[in-house]
This record gives C-alpha cells, structure tokens and sequence, in this order.
C-alpha cells in the first residue's frame, strides 16, 4: 500500500475540516496570485502598448496623464496644444511624422478621436503592423468615422451606421445627444489588442463641429492616485460597454484656448475654446489639439527633442515607456500592501493547519498506537502526519493558485483600466523574490505550492512530534 | 520456539509507593504451532504479559526469545521490524482503523513488514475469513464479527511465527465467539504459527487443547 494512499485516506476521513483548512489557506494564495499575475500581465500589456509610441506631445501638466490619455485613452486630458504646434512639428526635419490627436465626446462611453487619416497607416503596433483599417476605408470628411474592433461589436456599430455623439468623454446621463450631426461609419480597425480597439476615430475637423455652439461644464476630472484607490471598488461597477470609461468628463472651452502650465488636470480644456458668446466659426478652422504622437527619423534626437520641448512654455513631451515604469512603481506600493495583507491571511491560515492536525490527534492516538503494534516505526508516523499537514497546506496552495487566475479572468472582464488590454488568465506568473537560480527557471505558482507545503510540513511538526511519543500500551487499551 | 526466562516487570506507582509488581515468569515456553489459552481475571496482567511478548512493553529485566531473538534487547526500531514480520496481533476491542477498507486494514499490516505479496494476498486472506465481497467495505459498514476476522486476516497477513491474542471475543456474542475462535486456529495451524489466545472467559479456554492458568507461570499474585 502507498504512502500516498495512506495519507489521502487519513485526509478523507476527516474531510470537512481538512477542506476548511485548506480553503483557508487557497484564499490567502488566491489574494496573492491574483495580484502578482494581475500587475504583472497588466504591466506587461501597457508596456507592450507604450512601445508603440516614441514620443507624445501634449499640454503642460502631468506627462503620465498626458500618456495616460494620449496612448491608453484613459484618464482626463491634461489640455491642449495650439494647432499650429502641431504643425511646427510636423515640418520639423528630425520627425519622421507626427499625428495629431484632439479629444472629442464620447459614443456609449466609447471615446471619439479627431485625427488624421494617417494614424492608421503610420502608427505601427508591437506587431510591426499599422494600426490600419480592416473593413471599408479611412474617413476622408467630417462625420465619418472609422471605430476600433471592440467598438463595432459592442456598440454594434458596423459599416454604414449612424449613431449621435455625446458630450463629454464618458457617457453619463447628463450628457446630452448632440440634436445634430450623426456619424457615418466608414471604416472598423483591425483586432489589434490595444485600447484602440475601444475608440472612435473621426476627423480633426469633426471634433472642432461638436463643439461649436456647445459650452458646457463637465465633471471633474479624477486623479491617478484616486483611479488607483478606486480600484479595490471596481467589482460594483457593471461591466457594460456604456460604463466602460471613468467618471470624468471634460469641460468645454470657455473663451480661453490653453491652460497656463501650471494649472491641475480637472480644469484642463479639452476641446477647443468657443465662447457661448462667439458665433459658430463658418470653416473648419482647426485652432487647437490635444495631442500630437511623434516619431522621430533616428533615436538618437529623442532626448534632444524631447528637452527642447519641455523647455519651451508651450508644450511638454513624454516617453510612454518611461511613463508606464513611472505608473507601475506607484502600482507596486499598493501591490506590495495588499500582498502583505494576503501574506498575513496566509500565516492565519497556516496555523490553523497546526489546530487541525492537533485536534485530530485527540481521537487518533488509539488508531496510532495499533498502527505501532502492527510493526509501524515512530518515525513512520511522525513522517505521515507531516505529509497530512504539508498535503492540507498544498491542496490548499493548489486550489488558491486555480482560483487567483479565476479571478484574474473575472478582473480582465471587469476592471475598466485593463479594458481594451487583453489578460491571459490561464499563463504562469513570473516567480519575483529569490535567487537567480530559481527565479529564472520555476513559475510562481509552482513556487507557492510547493511553499505551501513547507509551511504546512512545518505546522505539522509539533502535533507529530506528539504522535511520536505516543504510548502504545497505553492507548491499545483504551 | 517462544520462551520466557526469569521476566520482571512492575509499573511505577504514584506517590512514592513501591512499584506496583505486575508480572514475574521464571519459565515459560511455547512450541511452534502450539496453540494455547492463558486464562487471568481481569487486572492479572494478560494484556501487559502479551505487549511484553510483542515488543511493546520493554520488561524490567529477563528474557522474551523468539527462536534466536531475545526481543527484550532489541532496539526499538528493530523490534518494531521484528513484530511486524514476525508477530500477529489480534486485540481485545478489534481495532480496525476506521479510515481505511477492510482490504487496505490488512494491506497496512503488510507494509510495515515490507511484505510485497500484494493486493492478491491480501483479497486472498480476506476469502479465508469469508469477507473477500467485502473487501472494499469500510469498519463501520462491518459487523463486529465480521471486523474481527478481518483483524485476524490483518495479524495472519504476514504469516509470523507467533499469533497472539488479546481477548478476541469479548465483543462479540457466543455464535461470532466460536466461529472467530475456529477461524483462528485452522488459520494458524494452516500457516505452522503458534497462537496465545489470554482470557477472562473459561468458554474460550475450554476451545483450546492447552489451557494454562496465568498464576500457573506468573508468581505475581
Ligand atoms: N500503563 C500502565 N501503567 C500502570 N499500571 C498499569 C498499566 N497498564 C496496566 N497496569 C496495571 O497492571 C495490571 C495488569 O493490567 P493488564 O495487563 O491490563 O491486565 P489484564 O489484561 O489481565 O486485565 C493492572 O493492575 C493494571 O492496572
Ligand atoms: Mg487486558
């Protein structure tokens, strides 16, 4: 007969409350696991993301902000830039092209995007692909409209729909339908993964018309830090396509085009300025943008470029990679909290193992002392209780590995910050703390379990050590 | 095969008082294949004589040989060996461990002696007790008659030398008595192992060809 089979069958017969115990200790493993392979495939995913682009180049302000809404379409826009800077950039000998970005309303929460045509054929994914437009054509006027993946199965939004924007960049029940101006889908991007494939591409000239006779307050814009306190509220949000974005909206201009550079987020304008008092401009006369995305001829102007920027009074420039490190340093802090937190659940957890196998040995010591007048070694015994205790602990270990990637598949569904960024709940995580050796080559998940079973070896020590001392005279007479 | 020279053995009492004698045998002995009753009332030192026997009980001094292996001066882990090979223990209240099937009962008295005959052994021990349809059956699904002759089959499992007995069928009723008690000894007799059954109950003794007073080799008492 096995060991194993020996063990199991202790196991099972005391079945309810080695399930408790290891439940308990698969909760403190799941906390864990989800949020380790949460940061890790999110952080991983926006990386991936960022590197598409160089350089993105926006109003004064927060540069993580400005990335945040320039490459993640997140977040409230840090203001806008004069039409004519893009332009300066776009004739700039160093810039291999430079595409412009104006931050429009939003169409049941998805966000409309005023660029150039161009974006779809420049701007090349991790993938080495353009973005590029899979079905029907780029717009080539105003109240076309060319939308992501997502957008056109969500919204149910294919070729040759109409729909009415909404003001502001998030859909709430204050914000009003345009009484005008419906859109015309042109064009469905390709699947591309990205927070493209949740946006609306329209052209410059069509953000500019949205705005025309419209002067409205928005909401306030939210911080990052207060995106990131959000977070552990996220589950009460429903997951509808229309409530995808953040509870911010922007604030149409009011009489003045930019924000002097000092001035915080929440009263960044985000459209271009038209005073309820000034008549509709008759041309689509474009006088400012939100952002502008910059690739330069070599890496080598980068940083010449990005300073010479940041110098002057008017812009400032970000590198999306430098700023996606930046968002999830901060990330790591809360990270780091509540996996301490799912440490401590763990440790509780653990010591209930001890209780278990403790209490169990009340009614097992008769069980014990026939095994021993069978021919069993003390250190036979003393191993099998260990092995009890380790195997608790792991099964729990097992089933909390299974049931953090469960809730990482829910959270992909869920969390609005991931929206658009595809997770892979069903992947191994990356094993962060021990040495090069082990780290390199074992996963997280099989480090925890196997973590879990030294921990619950370990609880098992002191109840085992009793069940070696066993008498056995004395408890086969019981 | 099995003799007792000169053993002693007394429980320390509480308090001070002198240690509380249990057990003196100046000689006993018993042949291969022989089967006898030892009859003691309750308290006269059957179970304490029987775990000295099985190595579970270390004597204060004296002699426990099994053919060349005095049992008294083995170290624990050998003498745990030595009675899993050797020595068949049949208790007083069945004992079976609850958690684990009739089948794997006996199976677990063989692993402890290393002995790789397998399941078919096993099932095959099992259908000398008449319980081979029952082999996947759990303790508490068995009668008390039933767990007694699959406790046989666990001690017989190892074909020892000597089988001992500790009041096999005190939990059972006069019918299950006698068929256990019958079970016993073709069993034994079948595999040459010499048995011992002690007892309180002049029933059982009278089953047997040799019946021994416990006072007739103990001077305790
Ligand atoms: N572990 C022990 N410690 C102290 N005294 C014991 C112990 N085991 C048995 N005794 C005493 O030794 C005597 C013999 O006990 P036991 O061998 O169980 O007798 P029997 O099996 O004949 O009823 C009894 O008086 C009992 O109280
Ligand atoms: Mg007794």
């Amino acid at each position: 007969m096995q060991t194993l089979t020996v063990i199991y069958r202790n196991l099972r017969q005391r079945w309810l409350s080695t399930c408790l115990t290891a439940l308990s200790i698969a909760l403190g493993v799941a906390l864990a696991t989800a949020i380790t392979a949460l940061r890790q495939q999110a952080q991983a995913s926006f990386a991936n993301v960022a590197a598409s682009y160089e350089l993105v180049v926006g109003a004064k302000g927060s540069p993580l902000q400005l990335v945040l809404n320039t490459v993640f379409h997140l977040d409230a826009p840090v203001g806008n830039i004069p039409y004519a800077y893009y332009r300066k950039l776009k004739a700039d000998d160093r810039v291999a092209y430079a595409v412009p970005l104006a931050l429009g309303d939003n169409y049941r929460g998805f966000r409309l995007v005023g660029t150039e045509p161009e974006y779809f054929s420049l701007v090349k994914l991790k993938d080495g692909q353009p973005v590029a437009v899979a079905q029907g054509r780029p717009f080539a006027a105003d109240y076309e409209a060319v939308v992501g993946s997502l957008v056109a199965r969500e919204a149910k939004l294919g070729l040759g729909q109409t729909f009415v924007a909404r003001h502001g960049v998030e859909d709430t029940v204050a914000a009003e339908e345009h009484e005008d101006a419906p859109f015309t889908v042109v064009g469905v991007l390709r699947e591309t993964g990205t927070p493209l494939d949740r946006v609306i591409f329209i052209s410059l000239g069509s953000v500019d018309e949205i705005h025309h006779d419209n002067a409205r307050a928005g909401q306030q814009s939210q911080s990052l830090l207060d995106q990131l306190n959000a977070l552990g509220a996220e589950p009460e949000t429903p997951a509808k396509p229309d409530a995808q974005d953040d509870d911010r909206g922007h604030r149409h201009g009011r009489g003045h085009s930019h924000k002097p550079p000092s001035a915080a987020p929440p009263e960044a304008p985000t459209a271009p300025p038209a005073s309820p008092a000034q008549p509709a401009a008759p041309a689509r006369e474009i006088a400012e943008v939100t952002a502008v995305i910059v690739k330069l001829r070599s890496p080598g102007y980068l940083f010449l470029m990005q300073r010479e920027i940041n110098k002057g009074k008017d812009a400032q420039a970000a590198l999306p990679g430098v700023e996606v490190q930046k968002l999830f340093a901060i990330v790591g802090t809360v990270d780091r909290a509540l996996l301490l937190v799912s440490l401590l659940v763990v440790a509780v957890a653990a010591a209930s193992v001890l209780v278990a196998i403790y209490n169990s040995l009340a009614e097992r010591r008769r069980e014990i002392a026939v095994l021993r007048a069978l021919g069993a070694r003390r250190r036979t015994i003393f191993a099998w209780l260990l092995w009890e205790a380790a195997a608790t602990a792991a099964l729990g270990g097992l089933v909390g590995v299974l049931l953090g990637h469960a809730l990482l598949a829910t959270a992909g569904t869920t969390l609005k910050f991931l929206s658009g960024l595809p997770l892979s709940p069903w992947t191994w995580t990356r094993l962060e703390v021990g040495p090069g050796w082990l780290t390199g080559y074992v996963p997280f998940e099989a480090a925890v379990v196997f973590g879990t079973l030294l921990l619950g070896a370990a609880m098992g020590l002191a109840p085992a050590a009793l069940a070696y001392r066993t008498n056995v005279a004395r408890y086969l007479s019981e | 095969m099995l003799s007792l020279r000169n053993l002693q053995l007394a429980y320390p009492s509480p308090d001070g008082e002198p240690p509380a004698r249990v057990l003196d045998v100046p000689t006993w002995a018993v042949a291969a294949g022989e089967q006898v009753a030892l009859v003691g009332a309750s308290g006269s030192g059957k179970t304490t004589l029987l775990n000295v026997i099985a190595g579970i009980v270390t004597p204060d001094a004296g002699e426990v040989r099994l053919d060349d292996t005095d049992i008294a001066r083995l170290d624990e882990a050998r003498r745990d060996r030595f009675r899993a090979a050797h020595i068949g223990y049949v208790f007083q209240s069945i004992h079976l461990l609850p958690a684990f099937t009739a089948l794997e009962n006996v199976a677990l008295g063989m692993k402890f002696a290393d002995n790789r005959a397998g399941k078919a052994h096993a099932l095959d021990l099992l259908a000398k007790v008449g319980l081979r349809e029952r082999a996947r059956y759990f303790p508490r699904q068995l009668s008390a008659g039933q767990q007694q002759r699959v406790g046989i089959a666990r001690a017989l499992a190892n074909r020892p030398k000597l089988a001992l007995a500790d009041e096999p069928t005190s939990a059972l009723d006069a019918r299950n008595r006698d068929a256990v008690l019958d079970l016993m000894q073709k069993l034994c007799a079948e595999i040459g192992a010499a048995l011992i059954v002690v007892t309180h109950d002049e029933a059982v003794a009278r089953r047997f060809p040799t019946t021994l007073r416990l006072s007739d080799i103990n001077r305790v008492n």
